[in-house]
């Protein structure tokens, strides 16, 4: 193969006996194994990469790590993610990528006429112009003109995603010289140690320089300690994984995005340890001048990554531009390298600058700033200017620049701790812990590497000797040239003319003129700044913008920078997939379905499943062929209605409630009387919540003194068994009562309709079933089927009814008896969509459709069920205090709509004369009647008892549907059937 | 992500658990006015500092108890006594 025309031939830290085919933009290039998609792009002479968020200017790589601002990409095919930043995506083999924010190339992007409009895109424009009448009209539009990358259409089918937990003594984060020499001490310490670090290799800084470690390359010293890590098996040490998120209780949220297992794509870490140590390093930031944003324009640390660990010269003749001494090493290794170096531009007095400039052969052009770059798709010179005004052009293709460095305090600010500004490195170093975190090295603030290690060494030292771990002392490594950082803060250049885009935040194509405007308009704390003209937000989180915008903020208004402050920093620091977040709880596993003993049978005989309420799965109706849902559901309601029919009332919640204050216990929960419940016998109760609205109803049973049986709505016996545990543990907690959920232990088939009880003869019971000895509301144990059952005679559906209730062994052996004895009668399975049909027929209240939290049982009707005597019930006396205010109530009220047949939408809402005003009432429910022969409703209606037999109108969309008001019950009033 | 520590089990992750709100005080008997009531209803404490609230231990043992926890630094302490 040919070798790239921007790499060198030897040199960098990339395999290159492993060339890899990718495909960027439509377009096949190669790159070695060991490249980033930036570096391989860059290799390729690819450095038009991007367009911008919001003018679509042309942009290039930037950076070389996780706060590369530009260069966005949208991965394609089985590696499909929106939004990676290029130089954090390894090159593998099949990468596909395209780049964000232009169409359809970056090369000719139709968007980019933004760029020559962008003065009417000034900051806090969105906000301004699209307001009126409803921004969602725009919305759509918007975001696909400024929009990042889309998340991928479907669920990729080798997207195996899990999450480990982890525990231990240590977490270092960062494995640069200071992370490595923490995690190294605590290892020998004994201690439990996790090291993460978000490149693929260990070396953090190292790998980009040339730097030499006790007289050899500084990555031999690097390869020993994570040798001896490695064979500690209490280390646990991830690399290409990005801790993103900092928790209470010290928990760091991580993802590591190639685990070496072939099975799965990301692994998610949730890692919690006593300590933990950030050695997260630092972030360069970029210097304000004008088109700054010019492929070609990079980060000095970049530069020097892409030549020393890729072997990639993004330039052949460069000019760096710095504020500090860090750049000079760049200087000296593209000296070492043989690239020509059109200038080194220092903001900088000649007096400031040190021994950092010995030794290099090229001209340095003191108190010198650069004004503007020139060129469009690639920087092709620049414009200095010294102090006095005099400009000088400088032809080049690259700008590497320095404007100082921000320690990552990312994931110290996530912990809670607090910020300091230190003028000294004119940046915000961490200062108050609120967790048990201590930071090291660059992320501390010290910039000077030899004293960094020196004090690395202290701290870890001193945080493991704080956890009872004993401490070797350890040989001080002896490094090579270290010159003094010596920052002049230069937060933007001299001489800026307004509508020059000098670009702040480069993600957020935020310039300098849009943080004077929102200063100008009021907007004078960083907080609002932020959010109006949108720096630092977003992926980015400002990680090389943010101190600049800062910075030019104290200078407008003559604070320091202190006083101006930071804003929130947000996780996640980089993004991450969800996937990585969800793990393996995806689809069905984030909560199981639950099903009965019956399901299998349910499936065979071709019902449509559906999940009932707290992911119980039950049948919905049972079609035969050719049948449509409305006709299935008939034919089975009025199998209950003339015949027999059976379903699977297993679902249904249920309590084992006994002790010694099991009664009183019954008597505090309901609001009606249940102390004079005979034993064998039932009674209906509502349960509120303390303020006064409905909970829960449902049939509880007196098996014994101070014993019960309750049983509770299908979809809200989790919370009743909460509100329950609550009462007696915090209220009550004197009380002797036993609660045991048993859903699970009962499962139940109810065989309604006038013929049940021939079913049940059928069956053949040991219990005397006649309507004398078994009255309605009664509770029997006997042998049902040869089977032990408990039988309870209760009615959801208006009909001769008998629960049967047996042990879930039993449950389908019981189905299969009850289908066969009752054939000869005709008996069907029905499904939840007819048991729907059948009690609102009746008019018999359902949680979720007529109980929505916000009625009580006056507004249903049902005052009879407020016991005059039991003021202590709980929710009794915040129904009293709300009922004396005497506002009128919504209330439930049946409806007959005049629809033609049609059913109207549940929660369709009744307004005065059908006008598009506020509502007065909505429909509840609303199904086909098999008794009425028409359609019925239930629905709760402002005063609605007092308008029974009045019109009211119904909204559907733009229709208005007229309905006579009734009584909220359609079917045998008296019960009179039920009871037979 | 707290670790919370309950009674019975120690010291478990969140995740386990189902926050209660802040502790009222004893639930009052019917002898209250009707503005007594209404303030023991709906008037929760909201401190900045520790505040005692309550926790179900709802994937576990199923306890119900107390801790102080800090509103903003999220640190939990014993309860007094
Ligand atoms: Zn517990």
């Amino acid at each position: 193969m040919t070798s790239s025309p921007l790499r060198f031939q030897t040199g960098g830290h990339i395999n290159r006996d492993k060339p890899i085919e990718f495909e960027f933009n439509g377009k096949i290039y190669t790159g070695f194994d060991g490249d980033t998609l930036a570096s391989a792009l860059l290799a390729n002479g690819i450095f038009l990469t991007a367009r911008s968020f919001k003018y679509h200017r042309p942009r290039g790589v930037m950076g070389a790590g996780v706060e590369e601002p530009s260069c966005l990409v949208e991965l394609l095919g089985v590696h499909a993610a929106g939004n990676h930043a290029a130089t954090k995506v390894e090159l593998r083999t099949g990468l596909r990528a395209k780049s964000v924010n232009c169409w359809p190339s970056p090369n000719f992007d139709l968007l980019s006429i933004n760029q020559f409009f962008s003065r009417l895109l000034p900051a806090g424009f969105y906000y301004k112009t699209f307001m009126w009448p409803n921004w969602h009209l725009f919305e759509t539009s918007i975001r696909r003109a400024a929009g990042l990358a889309a998340a991928p259409d479907e669920r990729i089918p080798d997207h195996r995603y899990e999450t480990r937990w982890w525990y231990g003594d240590v977490i270092v984060v960062g494995a640069g010289p200071c992370g490595l020499l923490a995690a190294m001490m605590a290892s020998r310490s004994g201690a439990r140690v996790m090291i993460v670090d978000d490149h693929r290799e260990a070396g953090g800084h190292l790998r980009a320089s040339r730097m030499i470690i006790n007289g050899n390359p500084a990555l031999d010293w690097v390869a020993a300690i994570v040798e001896e890590l490695d064979a500690n098996p209490e280390v646990t040490r991830l690399q290409d994984a990005i801790a993103w998120g900092y928790r209470e209780s010290n928990q760091l949220m991580i993802t590591e995005r190639n685990p070496l297992e072939d099975h799965v794509f990301q692994r998610g870490w949730k890692a919690r340890a006593n300590r933990v140590i950030l050695a997260t390093g630092a972030i360069e930031r970029n210097l304000i001048f004008a088109n700054n944003d010019r492929p070609g324009v990079m980060l000095a640390s970049a530069v020097q990554r892409y030549a020393n660990e890729y072997a990639v010269m993004p330039g052949r003749r460069a000019v760096i531009f710095t504020n500090n001494s860090s750049a000079y090493e760049l200087a000296h290794d593209l000296r070492s390298l043989g690239i020509d170096v059109a200038g080194i531009v220092d903001s900088r007095p000649s007096s400031a600058i040190g021994v950092e400039q010995q030794g290099l052969d090229m001209p340095l052009f003191a108190e010198h700033q650069v004004m503007t770059a020139h060129g469009g798709k690639k920087v092709q010179a620049v414009t200095i200017r010294d102090k006095n005004g005099v400009t000088t052009r400088l032809n080049c293709d690259l700008l590497a620049l320095s404007g100082g460095w921000n320690p990552a305090v990312h994931l110290f600010s996530q912990s809670r701790g607090t910020l300091a500004y230190d003028a000294d490195l004119a940046s915000f170093v961490p200062d108050k812990p609120s967790q048990q975190v201590i930071c090291v090295g660059a992320a501390a603030g010290q910039m000077n590497l030899a004293f960094a290690i020196v004090e690395t060494a202290a701290l870890t030292s001193s945080c493991l000797q704080n956890q009872g771990f004993t401490v070797a002392a350890v040989a001080t490594p002896e490094l090579s040239t270290i010159t003094d950082y010596n920052i002049h803060p230069l937060w933007k250049v001299d001489g800026l003319r307004p509508g020059d885009k000098a670009f702040i935040d480069i993600q957020n194509d935020v310039t300098l003129d849009d943080i004077g405007l929102a200063m100008r308009e009021g907007f004078d704390t960083v907080e609002h700044v932020k959010r109006y003209t949108t720096a630092g937000m977003g992926i980015d989180q400002g990680k090389i913008g943010n101190v600049n915008v800062i910075g030019n903020m104290a200078e407008a208004s003559n604070k320091t920078p202190g006083e101006i402050g930071t804003t929130t920093f947000r996780s996640p620091f980089t993004p991450v997939d969800f996937g990585s977040i969800a793990g393996q709880r995806s689809g069905e596993v984030v909560l199981p379905f639950r099903h009965t003993p019956i399901t299998k049978w349910n499936k065979a005989q071709g019902a449509v499943m559906y999940e009932a309420g707290a992911r119980w799965q039950r049948p919905g109706y049972f079609p035969v062929a050719g049948e449509t849902m409305q006709n299935a559901i008939n034919r089975e309601a009025e199998a209950v209605r003339y015949g027999v029919g059976v379903y699977d009332g297993s679902p249904l919640g249920k309590f084992d409630i006994s002790g010694r204050d099991a009664a009183a216990f019954i008597d505090l929960l309901y609001t009606n009387d249940f102390s004079d419940l005979e034993i064998g016998m039932g009674r209906y109760g509502i349960m509120l919540s303390e303020d006064g609205m409905i909970l829960d109803d449902g049939v509880t049973f007196k098996l014994a003194e101070n014993h019960y049986f309750m049983s509770t709505s299908t979809g809200y016996a989790d919370l009743v068994f909460r509100h329950m545990e609550y009462i007696l543990q915090v209220e009550r907690p004197s009380w002797q009562v036993w609660i045991t959920p048993i859903t699970s232990q009962w499962c139940n088939a109810t065989i309604c309709g006038p013929k049940a009880r021939d079913v049940l003869v059928a069956l053949g019971t040991s219990v005397d079933i006649s309507a004398e000895a078994f009255p309605f509301m009664a509770l029997r144990e006997g042998i049902v089927a040869d089977m032990p059952a408990r039988i309870c005679r209760v009615s959801f559906t208006g009909e001769v009814s008998f629960e049967i209730n047996v042990w879930p062994r039993h449950a389908e052996a019981m189905w299969h008896r009850i289908m066969e004895a009752g054939a000869p009668l005709g008996i069907l399975p029905i499904g939840s969509e007819t048991s729907h049909v059948l009690r609102v027929e009746k008019g018999f209240l359902s949680l979720g459709h007529e109980v929505d939290g916000t009625v009580d049982p006056f507004d249903l009707g049902m005052g009879w069920i407020m016991s005059r005597t039991k003021m202590h019930a709980i929710g009794r006396r915040s129904v009293d205090i709300r009922r004396e205010s005497g506002k009128p109530r919504r209330e439930l009220i049946g409806l007959l709509p005049d629809s033609n047949g049609e059913l109207i939408p549940e929660g369709a809402p009744i307004t005065p004369n059908g006008d598009r005003v506020a509502s007065e009432g909505f429909v509840s429910a609303c199904v086909w009647s098999v008794v009425k022969q028409r359609v019925i409703a239930l629905g709760l209606l402002l005063n609605g008892r007092a308008r029974i037999g009045q019109t009211v109108f119904i909204r559907d969309r733009e229709k208005t549907i007229k309905a006579i008001v009734t009584k909220p019950c359609f079917h045998d009033p008296q019960g009179h059937r039920l009871r037979g | 992500m707290l670790t919370l520590p309950c009674p019975f089990c120690g010291e478990r992750d969140e995740t386990e658990f189902v926050n209660g709100g802040p502790t009222k005080p004893p639930r009052p008997d019917i002898t209250v006015t009707n503005s007594e009531w209404i303030d023991w209803l709906t008037v929760p404490i909201n401190p900045i500092g520790y505040v005692e609230e309550k926790w179900w231990h709802a994937k576990g043992c199923g306890a119900w108890f107390t801790i102080k926890r800090h509103t903003v630094t999220h640190d939990i302490a014993k309860l007094d006594g």
